[in-house]
């Protein structure tokens, strides 16, 4: 067993250009019931390069994962890989041959430190059998092991964090540990699902350059993302996948200007309306947050906000990853005990007001991550919002006409909308009890620009009947496009603030968010 | 807990040592301390939940698999034990039987019920424990069901031409030292496995089953392997409960039992070393006590010191303390540091 780098590629020969098929995919298709998420899909990985697989949301890019690597069987087509058949191999098995991926949602061992995550993936590379297991493993293998965990932890550049538990790690090292935990696998192909979700500009580069790292060090790579500009910039080609049918393949230059690509990519692109109506400067605030902290534990995650929204305003809340924004927004809803400062609502202090009676004063909090019941139908999930008493049938008419599709699919079950139609549901719910005040937690999150440019519509249609907004955003652009003012926060205190047509000009505030 | 490449230290390593210098010289000690039959006969049965517990805890602790029918295994390995021993067999061949037959059993259950993920893993063991208690009961030919298997031969052990028979309704001391050197096996094995790549295996498939699958650990494999072993060592239990008590009636192996043991294993702290111990010992005294006081009321507290483990000790009271004892030593570093 060759110690030393965690891959094991083709040691010493040049791995990029080394020309041989990797992996190939053939007819591969799959239903669910009756809906067929990939059809008669067909593509190959060349030893060496990184592909990328890009598509929108639902667009049939983690089925695809899941087929090739054994966490579903496919409904027909194969896929072979290193010359040989594996359709419907075990994932462990697969692993065993070196096909090792990672989750779209983060997957680490949570309890585990960073070294003992790394020590737990390293299993095919550990000695086992019966007697190693009563009486230990020998003094060689030992170290053997602990080379080859420590290697994958300085390639990934976790080294100085190997104690730590990896649950206290922050978004970006959780992962990039990811990342180590299938290099610690020793892979040929490495598949990663969305390894730039919810990451910055500064975090997908350094991502995408660890990628390169890994390819460079012999593996393979297989990537897939929805995130067309990042995987243009970083992967040697690109397979583009639309409602499970491959539109487009070839050298990320000719793909993005692929006319069915752009199409199906940003939809027409119109550009946002700036919202019109600016409230008086003279209007009532709805909500005041006065010097406001907030902590977990001993860590302060707020130190002292000041900020307010009034009437009729889009208040966009931005910052970085960590920042603090969905901490306020949940200060505010009264999910999270204030140490210190004072919110008002609606001219009246919450100070001990729980987050029911919060809500019966007219604010609504749609939470991060698209809250909805999958086994319940749209309209059951739109009935959940309100919290006592019968449905108003007007209200209800008034979400449709704010989300038509919703009205289109009121009796599907909520579970099978795709993600851009969840969150508009999500919103949707929130407007139920006929809420003053909107707090919205990441909208936008994970939607292609086509879907987040409608969610942002509908919160200016809802604007201009004279609900009151304060959005969290990943996605600065959009919101400053869409927001009358904007706080910038950072490390859990206010950077800048202003009117947002300012501060989108604003050099510090790309510097603050983008890292550009 | 050290790590592969990491230096081991002197003073936890002597701490160690001293740890189980003291607890083996308690555990030796202790029959002489308490030293009337009743006091005797409560570290017998402390001794065999330990070997119990030990080897649930490979699927609680170390799997995170909550097996609710424990004890339907160790049924399996007392009576086997019993039935052979009393056809003639010698004793410690009539305990490798019932090691042997309760893992075949726990392979039978194993297969199927490891199929099923989480809870309905939980209910399909906690049903079949149900079932092996019903076939006890009504494999009359075999088992004289209710009635009881009477008649059940002392063990006698031979070595090198030394005899000793365990006559263990006058004479209990013997048999708990017995007793006691099979539970410091288990709780060695325990440990030893934890520590080992099938462990580590164990522990993975405990954090995210589908990251451990991905990162080439056969998942299924390993779960039912850990399942088989833990019913083995329930087996032994078994035979030692067998001629200890030389009657066996399937209401001793009911799913109040395996209740009993899983919530001991909580209760001392599930994937610790010491909390096998900690957690038979705390609650074999409990319930004796409190059969004394009000029979009626011995479950209804068990329910009430598992709802407070949930509650108050989410690991158990070895699982607490050590967690104390880590947030004592971060602060006095914080203030020294």
């Amino acid at each position: 067993m060759a110690a030393g780098g965690p891959v094991r590629g083709a040691a010493g020969e040049s791995a990029r250009g080394a020309g041989g098929e990797l992996l190939r995919v053939e007819r591969l298709t799959r239903n669910f019931g009756g809906f067929t998420a990939v059809s008669d899909l067909s593509f190959h990985v060349t030893e060496g390069e990184v592909l990328g697989l890009v598509g929108p949301n639902g667009a049939g890019k983690t089925t695809t994962f899941n087929l090739v690597t054994g966490f579903l069987k496919p409904t027909s087509g194969r896929v072979r890989f290193r010359g040989e058949d594996v359709t419907g191999w075990a994932p462990h098995r697969l692993a065993r041959r070196g096909l090792v991926r990672t989750f779209q949602h983060t997957r680490v061992f949570a309890d585990l430190s960073v070294e003992q995550n790394v020590r737990v993936a390293s299993h095919m590379r550990e000695p086992g059998g019966p007697l190693r297991t009563l009486f230990g493993a020998g003094r060689l293998e030992r170290a053997a092991l602990a080379e080859h965990v420590a290697a994958v932890l300085e390639t990934v550049g976790l080294a100085e964090r190997r104690h730590d538990v990896a649950s206290g790690l922050a978004y970006g090292e959780q992962r990039v540990l990811e990342i180590a935990l299938a290099l610690a696998a020793s892979p040929r192909l490495l598949l990663l699902d969305e390894p730039f979700a919810g990451m910055n500009e500064t975090e997908s580069s350094r991502t995408m350059d660890l990628i390169h790292a890994v390819r460079d060090a012999g593996a393979t790579v297989l990537v897939i993302d929805h995130h067309m500009q990042t995987m243009a910039r970083g992967c040697d080609r690109l397979v583009v996948v639309d409602y499970g049918v491959k539109l487009a393949e070839g050298d990320p230059e000719a793909v993005t200007n692929d006319p069915l690509v752009i199409e199906a990519y940003m939809g027409a692109s119109e550009e946002l309306r700036v919202p019109v109506v600016s409230p008086a400067d003279a209007a009532a605030d709805v909500l005041v947050l006065n010097g406001v902290g907030v902590s977990y534990g001993r860590v302060r995650a707020l130190g002292g906000v000041d900020l307010n929204v009034r009437e009729g305003e889009i208040v966009a809340l931005v910052g970085a990853n960590g920042a603090g924004k969905t901490t306020a927004l949940r200060a505010v809803s009264g999910l999270l005990p204030v140490d210190k400062g004072d919110i008002a609502l609606f001219g009246r202090s919450v100070s001990g007001l729980s987050s029911a009676a919060r809500v019966r004063l007219g604010m609504a909090h749609c939470p991060e991550g698209r809250e909805i019941f999958p086994r319940m139908s749209v309209r059951e999930n739109l009935e959940m919002g309100v919290p006592d008493g019968p449905v108003d049938e007007s209200v209800l008419d008034h979400v449709y006409q704010l989300f038509p599709r919703l009205r289109e699919r009121s009796g599907q079950l909520a579970g099978s909308l795709s993600g851009g139609e969840q969150q508009m549901l999500a919103i949707g719910r929130a407007l139920m009890s006929s809420p003053r005040l909107l707090l919205l937690d990441e909208p936008t999150l994970g939607l292609v620009p086509l879907l987040a440019q409608e969610v942002g519509e509908a919160l200016l249609r809802l604007n201009e009947e004279g609900v009151s907004v304060l959005l969290v955003e990943q996605n600065a652009v959009l919101a400053l496009a869409i927001a009358h003012r904007a706080y910038v926060l950072e490390n859990g205190e206010v950077a800048l603030s202003g009117p947002a047509a300012e501060l989108r000009e604003d050099a510090a505030v790309r510097k603050v968010y983008l890292g550009a | 807990m050290s790590v592969a490449g990491e230096r081991r230290s002197f003073w936890p390593l002597l701490w160690n040592v001293l740890w189980i210098v003291l607890g083996a010289a308690a555990a030796i000690a202790a029959p002489h301390v308490f030293d009337s039959l009743t006091g005797r006969h409560m570290l017998v049965l402390i001794a065999i939940n330990v070997i119990l517990v030990a080897g649930l805890d490979l699927l609680i602790g170390g799997a995170g698999l909550l097996s609710l029918g424990h004890s339907a295994f160790m049924g399996v390995g007392a009576y086997a034990s019993a039935l052979l021993v009393k056809a003639g067999w010698a004793f410690p061949l009539g305990m490798l039987a019932a090691v042997v037959a309760a893992a075949l059993v726990g392979l039978i259950v194993g297969v199927p019920a490891l199929r099923l993920k989480g809870h309905y893993f939980s209910v399909v063991t906690f049903i079949v424990g149900i079932i092996i208690t019903i076939l006890l009961t009504n494999m009359v030919d075999l088992t004289r069901g209710p009635m009881g298997l009477t008649g059940i031969p002392f063990a006698t052990i031979e070595l090198f031409g030394w005899q000793h028979t365990f006559r263990t309704i006058i004479e209990k001391v013997g048999y708990y030292y017995l007793t006691l050197f099979f539970a410091a096996l288990a709780l060695l094995l325990r440990w030893r496995l934890g520590r080992s790549r099938f462990g580590r295996a164990l522990s993975a498939i405990k954090g995210d089953e589908n990251l451990a699958e991905s990162v080439g650990i056969a998942t299924y494999r390993t779960k039912v392997a850990a399942f088989v072993i833990a019913a083995g060592v329930a087996g032994l239990a078994g035979s030692l409960y067998a001629h200890y008590a030389v009657f066996l009636s399937p209401d001793s192996f009911t799913f109040v039992d395996s209740f009993d043991l899983f919530v001991m294993n909580l209760l001392g702290g599930a994937g610790t070393v010491l909390g096998p111990v900690v957690g038979p010992t705390f609650l074999v005294t409990v319930s004796s006590l409190l059969r004394n006081l009000a029979p009626a009321l011995s479950h209804v507290v068990y329910g009430v010191i598992l709802i407070v483990v949930i509650v108050v000790l989410p690991h158990g009271i070895v699982g607490g303390i050590k967690r104390l004892g880590a947030r004592l030593r971060a602060g006095r570093g914080r203030v020294e540091g």
